[in-house]
């Protein structure tokens, strides 16, 4: 097992789930959400009226047609919610009794014998082939093209995302499966594992090749990815997090769609932080319990608390979503506040005395200032994982000098929003990058 | 009380807005505002939660860390006019004095700085920046009490505009501007700034000279004959090595007391507003440089031979090290660039006290002269820096 240390810091937030696990309800609509999904163009297959099968394609990416997604459940299209500029944002489906889709369900011994073509096509046409993304973009693999390397990352440590000592218990086999399929796909497989937990006693011990010490992003495969790279070709490395590996292996196990997983619920808005297996497609309303209505205005986050989709409560759960937080969207407004000691302040910034204390705290989805230029404090480069100089990246890129910030780096960016998270002038630097890189990628696709 | 006042903001707040009556001065009303309530705004784009500090913060601990040496300064105005006027030197009579002398110093700086920073703002369409709160302390902390009014007006005019504004506001200044304003009435001015005169005598109107005639420590220091020990000749003057760091002395209004920049220092430091690279740099730069001409002079030119602890506690430098050089904006952003900027200050310093008569402090223009080489530094050290990269492009 390969040790790496990266250097990061506690972002010491308040209320992580703890290990016990729910079953959420059940309810009669569910949806996909075709533009919570970067970097494609999705083109619908159905219409609405029409009925879907569980594990049917629903829609695909117009740019690379082997990016397709499939519907989570049976049913009839009940709605389709467009946003600006006809962007499918929500495919909503009425769910019906009928049976799934089924395909052939791949043993071990069969897997050995299919080939690399005949398994990616497999994967294709189950909808499961865009859990695997690859960088710089984080997006679908092409299946022509051959991956230099999967990372697997076992444990995202953005709060709260689910861990793999809790959704990886009882469910070793599959992932050991899994990591057989991606071995299929490319030569070099490394399953990444946060060693703030003991190693040990962990589910997967003995599959375990690199070992991270440090805080989020310490894990995030982008950050391992800077860390271990030497040459350009592994810039185009492919990825998986551990929990999405488990439903591709399921889902050739079993023949059919994988839709299960276990999601995290959490922040302060709601009454308790737990675990709970949900299904893709989801209602977010029968996920969540106990949301406290006095507490403020609720802003909703589907995925990590900093790079998560804003979303709502009246949404539902996406393909990639792995985690739920309902956080306060402001705290009331203090009277000359930057002339206080600021103990409950909690932060990286060591201006209030928030930033010398060890207590955590319950976040708000406030800006906590406004708009200014940049100073130069160099907070961002501090903290970036990457080794990234923020400031200069986004200068470049003010200037329009999308080599030079390229040449600075930008692709390399993780998104992982620390920088814009210690930003004192509050500039939206991991925006700014996001929007490069999808420039980028239109110049790169032609 | 504080809810009537929100209330007010609230209710103001729409004729403000986009549409509103008073839509271009937005930035006024979101000055105003901000700087009474935090923020109200909720992240729209970019990572969901932020950090508490916001330029506001960050800006007004420069200004606490500064308060030791107003305080101090302002007291030592005072006490400096009376001692020489031969006056009761009590406490109360020496600060009130000093408030007399200093406050219109920092009200003009605030309102003509502060003007042209709104107006900029205004026409730009962006909020007002917080550079002004300490960019408007400092510079009145480092000029003589003698200073006529309009020139502190005219100085800070000059640096805002020509040093920011025109090349884009907060963030784009490539030189510090309160030290430029400061350059600015150095060089148009040079018989109020040259170092000879630092001592104001209050209601003096029938007297001829209108100021007193003390020598600071620099100009006794670089006066001393050849052959003679510069620190007798200090000690003479009754500015020997403990008045020096304690700064009860005549010189410009913030700059004299080492206890009061030491205390300023340990704050910025704690806070990490400011960066422990570039003071220790502008220190290792002072004593390496004063110990070459240590050495050089063979106890032959006294102030060649003074010792580093001397240059140390002499004129603007601990102030300039602590408060100017580590201006985030106008100083280099990398570790490396920042400690060979900051040994250019301790250096230049030191070489332009010495060996250039014309200029009896050297600090100002060091810290100058290095601003201006801190994108060069940046630019080298970051090739460097990505040279190590694996290369990611497309």
């Amino acid at each position: 097992m390969k040790q790496l240390s990266v250097k990061t810091f506690d972002l010491r937030i308040k209320g992580a789930p703890g290990d016990q696990i729910k079953e959420s309800a059940s309810s009669d609509l569910a949806a996909v959400l075709p533009s919570s999904i970067p970097f494609i163009k999705p083109k619908l297959t159905k219409k609405i009226g029409d009925t879907v099968q569980q594990g049917e394609i629903l829609f695909f990416d117009k740019s690379m047609p082997t990016t397709q997604f499939a519907s989570p459940v049976s049913g009839k299209i009940k709605h389709i919610e467009y946003g600006e500029r006809r962007r499918i944002d929500e495919v909503i489906i009425e769910k019906d009794d009928k049976t799934a889709k089924s395909f052939d369900a791949i043993s071990e011994d069969t897997l050995s014998s299919l080939s690399r073509e005949d398994l990616t096509a497999y994967l294709v046409d189950q909808g499961t082939w865009p859990l695997l993304r690859v960088f710089p973009f984080k997006k679908a693999v092409d299946p022509k093209v051959d991956i230099p390397s999967i990372y697997v990352s076992l444990d995202d440590l953005e709060p709260f995302k689910p861990q793999s000592a809790v959704y990886a218990k009882g469910r070793e086999d599959l992932f050991k499966f899994g990591l057989k399929i991606l071995r299929k796909l490319s030569s070099s497989v490394e399953v990444i594992a946060s060693s703030e937990q003991d190693l040990g006693s962990h589910p997967l011990a003995d599959v375990i090749t690199v070992a991270v010490k440090g805080h989020y992003p310490a894990t995030d495969p982008g950050v391992v990815l800077y860390q271990e790279k030497t040459s350009t070709e592994q810039n185009a490395t492919a990825y998986i997090s551990g929990q999405d590996l488990i439903r591709l292996a399921d889902g050739l196990r079993q023949g059919a769609y994988p839709t299960r997983k276990l999601v995290t619920v959490s922040g302060s808005l709601l009454k308790e932080s737990f675990y709970c297996w949900a299904d893709e497609g989801q209602p977010i309303m029968s996920i969540i319990e106990g949301l406290d209505i006095n507490g403020g205005e609720p802003y909703t986050i589907l995925g990590g608390l900093l790079t998560g989709r804003r979303s709502s409560i009246e949404s539902y759960l996406g393909f990639y979503d792995d985690a739920i937080q309902v956080i306060p969207q402001r705290h009331e407004p203090e009277f000359f506040n930057f002339f206080k000691l600021g103990a409950s302040k909690v932060g990286y910034s060591k201006s209030y005395l928030g930033g010398f204390i060890k207590s955590l705290f319950s976040p708000t989805a406030a800006l906590n200032g406004g708009d200014r230029d940049c100073i130069s404090c160099s907070y961002c480069a501090e903290v970036c994982p990457v080794d990234l100089l923020p400031q200069y990246v986004f200068k470049y890129l003010k200037g329009n000098d999308i080599e030079g910030a390229m040449h600075n780096g930008v692709l390399d960016c993780t998104e992982c929003g620390l920088c814009t998270y210690v930003c004192p002038s509050k500039i939206n630097l991991d925006h700014q990058f996001k929007v490069a890189k999808q420039q980028l990628h239109k110049e790169a696709m032609g | 009380m504080i809810k009537k006042l929100k209330q007010f903001f609230d209710d103001t707040e729409v004729h403000f807005e986009e549409g509103g009556k008073l839509e271009k001065l937005y930035p006024l009303h979101e000055a105003a505002k901000s700087f009474h309530f935090s923020s109200e705004a909720v992240t729209k784009v970019g990572s969901n939660i932020r950090d508490f500090v916001d330029t506001k913060r960050y800006m007004i601990l420069v200004v606490i860390a500064l308060l030791p040496c107003m305080l101090f300064g302002i007291y030592n105005a005072g006490y400096q006019s009376l001692l020489v006027q031969n006056m009761t030197t009590d406490l109360m009579s020496s600060f009130i004095l000093g408030l007399k002398i200093f406050m219109p110093m920092l009200l003009v700086t605030y309102a003509v700085g502060g003007a042209i920073e709104a107006l900029f703002a205004v026409v730009r369409k962006h909020e007002i920046n917080e550079g002004l709160l300490v960019t408007g302390m400092l510079f009145p902390l480092t000029l003589p009490p003698t200073i006529p009014l309009w020139q502190v007006g005219i100085g800070i005019a000059f640096g805002v505009i020509v040093a920011k504004e025109v090349f884009g506001g907060t963030g784009k200044n490539f030189l510090n501007v309160a030290l430029t304003s400061r350059a600015f009435l150095y060089f148009s001015y040079p018989s109020f700034m040259s170092g000879d005169v630092w001592t104001l005598l209050e209601g003096s109107k029938e007297n001829v000279i209108d100021t007193y005639t003390g020598a600071t420590s620099l100009a006794i220091a670089a006066a001393a004959p050849i052959g003679s020990n510069a620190i007798e000749a200090l000690e003479s003057a009754g500015l020997g090595f403990s008045e020096l760091f304690w700064g009860l002395i005549p010189g410009s209004i913030g700059e004299t007391s080492m206890v009061c920049i030491l205390f300023g220092a340990v704050i910025l430091l704690v806070t990490r507003i400011a960066s422990w690279q570039i003071m220790a740099g502008s220190v290792a730069g002072l004593y390496g440089m004063t110990w070459i001409l240590n050495w050089a002079s063979q106890g032959q030119i006294p102030f060649f031979a003074l010792p580093p602890e001397y240059q140390l506690v002499m004129g603007s430098f601990a102030f300039g090290a602590v408060f100017m050089a580590t201006d985030p904006v106008s100083a280099p952003d990398l570790t490396l660039s920042k400690w060979i900027y900051g040994i250019g200050i301790g250096a230049f310093t030191v070489i332009i006290r010495v060996m250039n008569p014309a200029y009896p402090e050297g600090v100002m223009l060091a810290i100058l002269l290095m601003n201006v080489f801190a994108p060069l530094f940046d630019y080298y050290v970051r090739e460097n820096r990505l040279k190590k990269r694996v290369p990611n492009v497309i």
